[in-house]
């Protein structure tokens, strides 16, 4: 079932088209990763989704509802801050209540126990959010998102404040929470790690465009453009002749000798990361070498492997 | 096109309503005088210019920049001895050293002019010199509270960092902290001057000619209005002076937060430098606080036993009644106004911020030239007889708390604006995302976040309001006798001991508001931006 459709999304600053007729579908249970540099849009279209954004031209539908001309308190999506957006002044409980205005006492309390023992805080419903950690405060956000039962929730870099260990941890904890939920969600990010690990499919955004939706795999290793190819990964590209064949870091081997140059080494720790300088100009990164690492300068040939074995 | 900009544009129209009406009823008496400035009665001026008008201007400006530089040395100075070392007994002196803003100019006037008459003659201690002393002690805690607040935000990284280049403690200081904070003394200077020019009790003690006193006395003594308007329009002509002096210290230094640094912590001093630090801090609240007190209470207590403790008007109970009521409903409508109005700004975005500010241009202004200005518009309306039942606004109780919010409407307006800024957007906008409508945000996420901005702008309005003399005296309908009015009748005919008792009252009103304004503080209010 399609819990989220966006058609033809159009809004301009000035001369500037930030959205330029984006068009996205996230079925239940899906996440979407939207990824792409800063600018690009992406936050736009949340805040667009979410009905904090006028917009010039298009459609949101949620679940089937028209919900273009809807202001934003009557949308029912969550979102999901960067800067976690808790209300200070109110407890960790009364934070997850909020949206639930229009339940009994009892049914809030019922709905706000279960969300905290979602999100594994079961005990700190009578805490401020200023007592808890940077990584807890976002796990409040998430379950204060989530209470009031959204068929979409919107994603804004939640995971951008944190550091690196908790964010991976973190991220995977939310992906299995929604699809336990079996919520539709668009999650934005700048870190194409973390686009392509997370998504169901990644949207990759340029220009107030999406250029390309699909699963990681196909966007990681069929993309449509060079743009996309080269935001989500290294890319070399060895020329075929009739074309130009693109080939990831992993499928370079070096091997010492030959007609081209190393210009740099980079210990990666579990390899060695060499960047070479084509004798036809072009520059290749491999991560394949010899078991004897080669050094700067060192002349140098290389062969693409294709096969995953 | 997209319904959400549709939709939202009764609420824009409904914003710009509030903003331009609240606007033009709070500024329209400043205007008024603002035009006669511009248009003056040759005849008026020449006379006064002949008479006392160049004396009044040289007392007001001595007495304004012995004031300003006296506060803005020991507010500083202090803030600086309790934010940067440790003693013994700092924390509690640190609050206790607030405490002066509890007594009023006048209060600590008087018992001074008696405890050193006995020392200096009558004649003697009638000095614009003491004048300036008495008010440099009730005005610096202003000075105090803002350079205390900027010496805590710059933290301790950028004063190690100035050891670690060299500065000795002094250095740092002067090269660093003390630059630093000064938008911040700039600002807490400014309250001064505004409080200074607005005083009409202090220097009538002192027999201080400045401008504020000669409008009391050309509008008392001679009823010459006309007069007495020219002169409250010279009088804003100063006040606009010094709120662009303000403005061009505070240009370009904006209030720095390290907010992720570790706040500045306070060196140890010595056993000799801890008892020198706290005997300068325990003198300037022996002098500014407890001698005043204790003679109060004393004169208090011999004018119980004489049974004087009433006035024509009534007993205590009157007078404080009469406060109280006055103060409660104008300090309520300023805190209403003054809330929706910030709200409705914060959501009007950049255009609406000054010309907001504009209706707080009252508290730029000393009290009698709002309280001539009040007059002067309220009779215009009054001529013009658009109230029911021939019903004037002059000489009302309704012109008298209009007069006192259009002069104090300011503080709760900043103090809620500023709680109000350091709302993030996702904050509201999470809110609205979770289905609250405007008013259930306004209700449960933003006057809310904003409650300790409200309870120090309450202090700071009950603080003012009860000590507030020239629009009370000018403005006041037959039968409304606050404290201050009785301690003004009594302290003119040099009757101590009668006007201790309702000095007394103020006193301890003043006390409790004082302690409100530091637990709101501490606990994060800004009180103004």
């Amino acid at each position: 079932m399609i819990a989220l459709e966006v058609s033809a999304l159009r809004r301009s600053l000035g001369e500037r088209a930030v959205l330029d007729g984006v068009d996205l579908r996230v079925d239940s249970g899906e996440l979407v990763t939207l990824v792409g540099p800063s600018g690009c849009g992406k936050t736009t279209l949340l805040r667009a989704i979410a009905g904090l954004e006028p917009l010039d031209g298009g459609r949101v539908l949620l679940s089937g509802r028209d919900v273009t001309a809807v202001p934003a308190e009557r949308r029912r999506v969550g979102l999901v801050f960067q800067d976690n957006a808790l209300f200070g002044h109110l407890r960790v409980g009364k934070n997850v209540a909020f949206g639930l205005a229009h339940l009994t006492r009892a049914q809030r309390a019922e709905r706000v126990a279960e969300m905290l023992e979602l999100v594994k805080l079961p005990h700190v419903a009578r805490r401020y959010p200023h007592q808890l950690s940077g990584g807890e405060q976002q796990r409040v956000a998430l379950a204060r998102a989530l209470a009031p039962q959204p068929d979409v929730v919107l994603l804004d870099e939640p995971f951008g404040a944190l550091d690196e260990v908790l964010r991976e941890e973190l991220g995977w904890e939310v992906r299995g929470i929604l699809r336990e939920r079996n919520t539709a969600a668009v999650l934005v990010t700048h870190d194409r790690h973390e686009a392509i690990t997370l998504g169901d499919r990644v949207a990759v955004m340029d220009n107030g465009r999406i250029l390309q939706c699909d699963a990681p795999r196909v966007v990681y290793e069929e993309p449509a453009s060079r743009f996309v190819a080269d935001f989500l990964a290294v890319s070399s590209y060895v020329s075929l002749g009739s074309g130009e064949l693109l080939v990831r870091p992993h499928q370079l081997r070096v091997v010492a000798d030959g007609p081209h140059t190393v210009v740099r080494v980079e210990f990666l720790g579990a390899n060695f990361r060499y960047t070479i300088r084509a004798d036809d100009g072009s520059v290749l990164v491999a991560d394949l070498g010899p078991d004897e690492p080669l050094r700067v300068g060192a002349s140098c040939d290389v062969a693409v492997v294709l096969s995953n074995a | 096109m997209s319904g959400a900009t549709g939709l939202r544009s009764p609420g824009i129209v409904l914003g710009w309503t509030t903003i331009l009406v609240v606007v033009a009823v709070f500024a329209s008496p400043v205007a008024v005088l603002a035009w006669s400035l511009l248009d003056p009665t040759t005849d008026v001026w020449r006379q006064l210019w002949s008479t006392r008008l160049p004396g009044m201007i040289v007392d007001t400006v001595v007495l304004l920049v012995a004031v300003v530089v006296g506060a803005v040395l020991l507010g500083t100075s202090l803030a600086w001895l309790v934010s940067a070392h440790d003693f013994v007994g700092r924390r509690v002196v640190s609050w206790l050293l607030v405490t002066p803003l509890a007594i009023p100019g006048y209060v600590g006037g008087f018992v001074w002019l008696d405890t050193l008459s006995n020392v200096l003659g009558a004649r003697g201690v009638r000095s614009l010199w003491l004048c300036a002393v008495v008010l440099v002690l009730s005005l610096y805690p202003y000075v105090y509270l803002f350079a205390r607040a900027a010496f805590a935000d710059q933290g301790a990284g950028t004063m190690a960092a100035a050891r670690s280049l060299g500065s000795g403690p002094l250095g740092v200081f002067l090269r660093v902290a003390l630059p630093a904070a000064r938008p911040a003394i700039a600002a807490g200077a400014a309250l001064v001057s505004m409080e200074v020019l607005t005083d009409i009790g202090t220097v009538r003690l002192f027999n201080v000619s400045t401008l504020a006193d000669g409008v009391m006395r050309v509008w008392f003594d001679t009823g010459n209005r006309g007069a007495a308007t020219e002169l409250a329009s010279a009088l804003t002509g100063a006040a606009i002076l010094l709120v662009a002096a303000e403005r061009l210290l505070r240009r370009g230094a904006r209030r720095a937060r390290g907010s992720a640094e570790t706040p500045l912590a306070p060196r140890p001093l010595s056993t000799f430098g801890s008892v020198a630090a706290l005997t300068t801090s325990l003198v300037v609240l022996a002098i500014a606080v407890a001698i005043p007190l204790a003679r109060l209470i004393d004169w208090t207590i011999e004018a119980a036993g004489s049974g004087r403790t009433l006035t024509v008007a009534g007993g205590i109970g009157h007078h404080a009644g009469s406060t109280l009521a006055l103060a409660s409903v104008a300090a309520l409508i300023c805190i209403t106004i003054g809330t929706l109005l910030a709200l409705v700004v914060t959501h009007r975005g950049r255009l609406a911020r000054p010309i907001g500010r504009l209706s707080t241009v009252g508290y730029a202004m000393p009290g009698p030239v709002v309280a001539v200005g009040v007059v002067v518009t309220l009779a215009a309306v009054d001529r013009r007889s658009w109230l029911p039942n021939g019903f004037l606004l002059v000489g009302s109780a309704a012109g008298l708390v209009f007069a006192l919010v259009t002069r104090f409407f300011a503080v709760s307006y900043q103090g809620v604006e500023a709680s109000l800024d350091r709302l993030t957007p996702s904050t509201r906008e999470s809110a609205r995302v979770l289905g609250a409508g405007p008013l259930r945000t306004a209700l449960r996420v933003e006057i809310p976040a904003a409650r300790y901005g409200l309870l120090a702008a309450a202090a700071l309005l009950s603080v003012d309001m009860i000590k507030e003399l020239p629009i009370t005296l000018l403005l006041r309908p037959f039968g409304v006798d606050t404290l201050s009015v009785w301690v003004w009748q009594a302290t003119s005919e040099s009757l101590w001991a009668q006007a201790a008792v309702p000095s007394l009252v103020m006193v301890g009103v003043g006390m409790l508001a004082v302690g409100a304004l530091l637990a709101a503080i501490e606990r994060g209010a800004e009180f103004v931006s």
